[in-house]
């Protein structure tokens, strides 16, 4: 059996490997953001994306790091239906098609999520709304830059802080200097990079196994993979489904695409990222599932897709899965902390704490915080915390912002009680039921209160909103 | 990756193989209520640190392992187990030696694995069900009531032009 306790790239190589992606990431930055000229431009890439870089960004901010290592925990824990319940992730995308043509078509000058629950709901929901977009923010954050330098250190054995700290260093310099213009830029050609690699080394591996290799292996050792009814996976389906709606539909990230796309941009290019996104938690995932048949031993969960592909494609291999890495940490970490940093800029800054107006003195908070979050996120990774437990726990408070958002964008009568109540109390059972019943269960009982009780608020309001005071009020 | 050939015989001259002690679970019973357990052993201080030693691990059904079944046998010292089917697994671990003999077994560790009840599935899967099926006749119909009142929109304004 082979073992763990190894890695395949030499560390020097990997750090070469670091430096050259990251002088170019850096390079490409500088290169795009000379055409962020104005705050506008340097936010929202002047709100003139097209198709394919939209689809590109959309696409690649969604395959983050924790596709490449949560997917395959998914299906070395879950079986057949862990993958497929990773893949519901793309669900989320698909849906906020629709969800973005309404959005430009009530806030057309909009720059952040948290600017629509303002004008929608008010102050109460709108503060509640940014606790808990931050929170995730930074789980998601936190969690992505721990999964980097776990990986870097199995891959090639660099110390786990020096790899995180590159990484976020990289992307916290590029983002600086070209905002959306560069993190869209360079997400282009790292979502290329990564569909081309997730594809390879999936086919690749399931050449050099085998369909029948593996379910017999399964079959053996772990026979409730292959099980339809294993619990904790049936669960994990809907559990993980609506963690995603919660993810796209209430954060920056998505919304701000949305604001930076053409108008008849956004939805279709939405829709064609998330067909894009589904097979990819599959792919990674049957890499995963092919580890008992290949006879090597799984010692951290986290890290079982990167140590088998590595393993079946030997040092080229290790180099692909190598860049992949790197391209996916990438184009998820420049992502949130331009989305995050134009959330605390244009929500907490300007309209909380009264900031100057200023094309310039913006510019210049909005840089000085893009760095504040980086330094924040190090703080955070520097601790090694537990990459599911940090972003499964923000879960619940995600999932119970899906029909506060949904209930905002389309009926009149929706009203801030309603919104409010949906996400405390939703937040508060879904958090209980997290550590009562377990994490499979947090996001799908969260959303299920937080519907309930939006659609009785609904049901009992006289509240008839007046759409125009959304569309008068921003930009 | 190092093959088991490499490391045969590499304890000549240290006595007896030492006894490896459980780290997890670190508890027996164990109870793993998604069927999976991270099996992790070390050896007693003073054992010699330079030698790679190499490990036997042993899964049964049975607590006397009349029907043992080789879970590991590697340098590691640890295996993720995960995908176990409802029931009760005994786990123990040796150091292996062609030359020396094997040493002897660790304790046994003893894995219930036991999911969440059925009712709790059902109830929860149905639950799901219904908030999917909600949430995408919500946006579907959401989005094509915005879709016509845009139309009769552009009509009323094409109406007022002429």
């Amino acid at each position: 059996m082979e073992n763990a306790s190894t890695t395949l790239l030499h560390p020097n190589v990997g750090w070469l490997l670091l430096v050259l992606f990251g002088a170019g990431w850096i390079g490409l930055g500088i290169f795009w953001g000379r055409r962020a000229k104005s705050f506008d431009g340097f936010m929202l890439a002047g709100r003139n994306v097209g198709m394919a870089l939209g689809t590109a960004t959309a696409m690649a901010t969604w395959v983050t790091s924790n596709t490449v290592m949560l997917a395959p925990v998914f299906a070395l824990e879950k079986g057949i239906w862990g993958m497929i319940a990773y893949s519901t992730a793309s669900f989320g995308l698909l849906l906020f098609a629709p969800l973005s043509a309404r959005i430009r078509q009530l806030i057309p000058k909009g720059y952040t999520s948290g600017d629509f629950i303002r004008l929608r709901y008010g102050r109460l929901a709108w503060v509640l709304f940014l606790i808990i977009t931050i929170v995730y923010s930074m789980a998601w954050l936190v969690s992505m830059g721990t999964a980097g330098g776990k990986l870097l250190q199995t891959l090639s054995g660099i110390p786990y802080i020096n790899g995180m700290t590159m990484i976020l260093f990289v992307c916290v310099v590029y983002t600086l200097f070209g905002g959306l213009y560069a993190v869209i830029g360079t997400d282009f050609i790292q979502s290329v990079i990564i569909l081309i690699g997730v594809v390879l080394v999936g086919s690749l591996v399931l050449f050099k196994t085998g369909l029948t290799q593996v379910y017999q292996s399964i079959e053996i050792h772990q026979p409730s993979l292959i099980n339809a009814l294993m619990p904790v996976a049936l669960l994990s389906l809907f559990n993980n489904m609506f963690f995603g709606f919660g993810e796209v539909f209430h954060n920056n990230v998505w919304w701000s695409r949305a604001f930076a796309m053409r108008k008849d941009v956004a939805p279709r290019a939405f829709f064609v990222s998330g067909l894009l996104w589904f097979p990819i938690p599959i792919a990674a995932g049957f890499i995963a599932l092919s580890a008992s048949a290949l006879g090597i031993n799984v010692i951290d969960p986290n890290t079982v897709g990167p140590l088998v592909a590595s393993s079946v494609l030997g040092k080229t291999g290790a180099i692909l899965v190598f860049i992949v890495v790197f391209c996916s940490l990438a184009s998820s970490i420049d992502s949130l902390l331009a989305a995050t940093s134009d959330l605390l800029v244009e929500d907490v800054g300007k309209k909380m704490l009264g900031a100057k107006d200023n094309e310039q003195s913006l510019r210049r908070i909005s840089k000085l915080t893009i760095c504040a979050l980086g330094l924040l996120t190090w703080i955070l990774c520097a601790r090694e915390m537990n990459l599911l437990e940090i972003l499964f726990l923000s879960g619940p408070l995600v999932a119970s912002a899906i029909w506060p958002v949904i209930g905002g964008l389309y009926w009149k009568r929706a009203n801030s009680m309603g919104a409010v109540l949906a996400m405390v109390i939703g937040s508060i059972i879904g958090l209980v039921a997290y550590y009562q019943l377990g994490w499979y269960t947090a996001s799908l009982i969260s959303a299920a209160i937080s519907m309930s009780i939006m659609l009785l608020s609904i049901l009992w309001s006289r509240n008839d909103f007046d759409w125009k005071r959304i569309s008068e009020t921003n930009g | 990756m190092l093959g088991i050939g490499l490391m045969a015989g590499p304890y000549q001259g240290i006595g007896e193989p030492p006894v490896p002690r459980w780290v997890s679970p670190n508890e027996s019973p164990y109870l793993a209520d998604e069927g999976k357990v991270l099996l992790e052993w070390q050896l007693p201080e003073g054992s010699p640190a330079s030698v790679p030693f190499q490990f036997q691990l042993e899964q049964s059904l049975q607590p006397d392992f009349t029907e043992p079944a080789m879970r590991y046998e590697g340098i590691d010292r640890a295996t993720f187990v995960t995908g176990l089917a409802k029931g009760n697994y005994y786990y123990r671990v040796r150091v292996l030696s062609d030359s020396e003999g094997s040493g002897a077994w660790s304790k046994v560790v003893e894995v219930n694995v036991e999911f969440v009840s059925t009712t709790l599935v059902v109830t929860l899967f149905s639950i799901g069900l219904g908030v999917f099926v909600m949430t995408v006749v919500s946006i579907l119909k959401g989005h094509r009531n915005c879709l016509q009142h845009q139309e009769s929109q552009r009509k009323q304004d094409e109406g007022g032009q002429l």
